[in-house]
């Protein structure tokens, strides 16, 4: 369907991806392709063409914060908006202002649908 | 030298001297000789040149009437026996002589040479035991006022003694006192470093899951129908109980991150402010007044601007559900030398923390709330002591806050108001001011070079 923003997540969090996944699909404005291996980022980047890309920081193989950088460096994907999505922070550090990691934004999991939307809304540019 | 006994006697009448004299030639008086004289002053003169056994004294002289004449001779000499000579119509002068210290009267014109004799030597006998039992007296007097004195300066030696025995029992207490809150501190840190330590290893691993059970919840939700009502319920609970665990971890996570401290120069209002601005839904919704008073001209303070807006968070919220009928929130900052912090604040170890000259920045954090009941007022640091459980509470929020102000250097305390204040609770915090600092490290540098 046309319209619908292409998102990418990876996190090694496999029934995590899968639930966000559906929860983001259902509201019908989302289209969502999930990569629980930290290196299948690039090649599913390139491919998918999503969007916005949340990026889960701890990951066994290569973390959100490796990921970031060498999506910086690809001349092709480079313009795509990412987000952090991780379990280390809690969420009072992001004030209103929106605080970021390395100069992107971050969101703390647990998160709600409702939060996850407005983050992902919020920081996407040409919505 | 004369060996006689030797008699004055104050006469001014020659007729009565003559009589007196007469019988003093007896031969029952020879061991007596007699000096006359025929006024006061004459006999003063007389005793300043020469001494004299006894005085016979009439008492009616040229310069001595009465009673009166016999008190002045008697002034002048304590120590000679005085015998008055009356007239048979003065005999109630005499009497009043002899209670008067006169030793006794003789009528004149009644005497003979024995009873003078007796009277004579009488006289000078009482007068000399009088004498001696006065010295006596005197001297007892003295031993007694002596001892007295020793027994006094015994009592306040020991006095002396006792009152320092006390002082050092005292600092005894006080040491031994300051020895136990340090143990204390100490296992408090540890305890505390190592809930840091589980908390980090195991917040993360906890919160996954949760992110997991907060997506499937809310999925599930999307795809029960509403009239699920029992369902819907159910899946509320879940949701709920998810956001409570992660309140939890949150807050055992906040142990953990404290070694890593941002520190930046800033004005203190900025971590306070950046926590009013979080919780002005609250602050309004619970009817709760704001009073601000922090002076515009103070030093900066090296923090970490998101730690200390949590310990204001914190404080805040715990005011916030003190006061659920709405009240008074008063945050009030001052500028004061560390040597006159009061005794409430308390740190890990003080003496580290601020040396007496340093300026020091003091929050105060005021509420009209329910206040604190004194047997909790110990507890309310421990990590998970809280009695707001079925409320959400974890019991982690002043124990972060403390762990914050420890790792910032400063101090902490919480106390209830004065009763004459009414309700509430009152939280001290102790800051070392940043710029005075490093303008002291500068001088150092200068003055060793
Ligand atoms: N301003 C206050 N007025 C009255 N009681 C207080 C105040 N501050 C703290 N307390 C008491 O101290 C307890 C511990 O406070 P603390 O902030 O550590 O935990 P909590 O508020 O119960 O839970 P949490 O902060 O995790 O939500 C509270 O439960 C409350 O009983
Ligand atoms: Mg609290």
């Amino acid at each position: 369907m046309k319209g619908r923003k292409k998102i990418l997540i990876v996190d090694d969090e496999e029934s995590f991806c899968r639930l966000v996944k559906l929860n983001l699909e259902q509201t019908g404005e989302f289209e969502v392709r999930t990569e629980t291996k930290g290196i299948r980022a690039l090649p599913a980047a390139r491919e998918f063409k999503p969007d916005f890309i949340l990026l889960d920081i701890v990951m066994p193989d290569m973390d959100g914060g490796e990921i970031a950088h060498q999506l910086s460096e690809d001349a092709e994907l480079k313009n795509i908006p990412v987000g952090f999505l991780t379990a280390l922070i809690r969420d009072y550090e992001v004030t209103p202002q929106g605080d970021t990691i390395a100069g992107r934004p971050f969101i703390a999991k647990p998160v709600t649908v409702a939060q996850l939307i407005n983050f992902i809304k919020n920081n996407m540019i040409q919505y | 030298m004369d060996t006689k006994t030797k008699i004055l006697l104050v006469e001014d009448s020659a007729f009565d001297a003559r009589i007196v004299k007469d019988i003093f030639n007896e031969p029952a008086l020879k061991d007596f000789i007699l000096f006359q004289v025929p006024n006061l002053s004459e006999a003063f003169s007389f005793l300043k040149q020469q001494t004299c056994q006894l005085i016979l004294l009439d008492l009616t002289l040229p310069d001595g009437i009465g009673l009166d004449t016999f008190l002045k001779v008697q002034k002048a000499q304590p120590l000679i026996p005085i015998v008055v000579l009356t007239r048979v119509a003065d005999e109630n002068l005499a009497l009043e002589a002899l209670d008067a210290g006169a030793q006794d009267y003789l009528v004149k014109g009644a005497v003979d040479a024995q009873t003078l004799k007796r009277s004579i030597r009488y006289a000078i006998e009482r007068k000399r035991l009088l004498e001696q039992l006065r010295l006596y007296a005197e001297k007892l007097e003295q031993q007694v006022n002596q001892r007295t004195e020793q027994l006094q300066q015994t009592i306040s030696q020991l006095e002396i003694e006792i009152n320092k025995r006390n002082a050092t029992e005292q600092q005894l207490r006080k040491v031994i006192e300051e020895l136990k809150t340090t143990q204390s501190q100490l296992i408090q840190a540890e305890k505390m470093e190592t809930i840091g330590r589980l908390a980090s290893g195991i917040a993360h691993e906890v919160k996954n899951p949760l992110a997991i059970i907060l997506q499937a919840t809310e999925y599930l939700e999307k795809k029960i129908p509403i009239y699920e009502k029992d369902i819907t319920v159910v899946l509320n609970d879940l949701k709920e109980a998810t956001m409570r665990a992660d309140a939890i971890i949150k807050g055992v996570l906040d142990f953990s991150s404290i070694s890593k401290l941002d520190n930046q120069p800033v004005q203190i209002n900025q971590p306070i402010d950046k926590a009013l601005l979080l919780l002005k839904h609250q602050l309004d919704k619970f009817h709760i007044n704001v009073e601000k008073d922090i002076p515009i001209d103070l030093p900066l303070t090296l923090i970490d601007v998101n730690k200390m807006t949590q310990v204001f968070i914190n404080l805040f919220e715990n005011s916030i559900h003190a006061m659920p009928e709405g009240g008074r929130l008063e945050i009030k900052v001052r500028l004061i030398k560390a040597e006159k912090l009061t005794s409430h604040l308390i740190g890990l170890r003080r003496q580290d923390y601020f040396r007496p000259q340093d300026e020091v920045l003091v929050i105060t954090v005021e509420d009209s709330g329910c206040g604190i009941p004194e047997q909790n007022l110990s507890k309310v640091f421990d990590p998970f002591f809280t009695t707001k459980r079925n409320q959400g509470g974890t019991g982690l929020g002043l124990a972060v806050v403390n762990n914050i102000i420890a790792s910032h250097k400063g101090l902490i305390s919480i106390r209830n108001k004065p009763i004459e204040q009414g309700k509430g609770v009152i939280v001290e915090i102790a800051l070392k001011v940043h710029q005075k600092e490093v303008y002291d490290e500068g001088q150092k540098k200068d003055s060793n070079s």
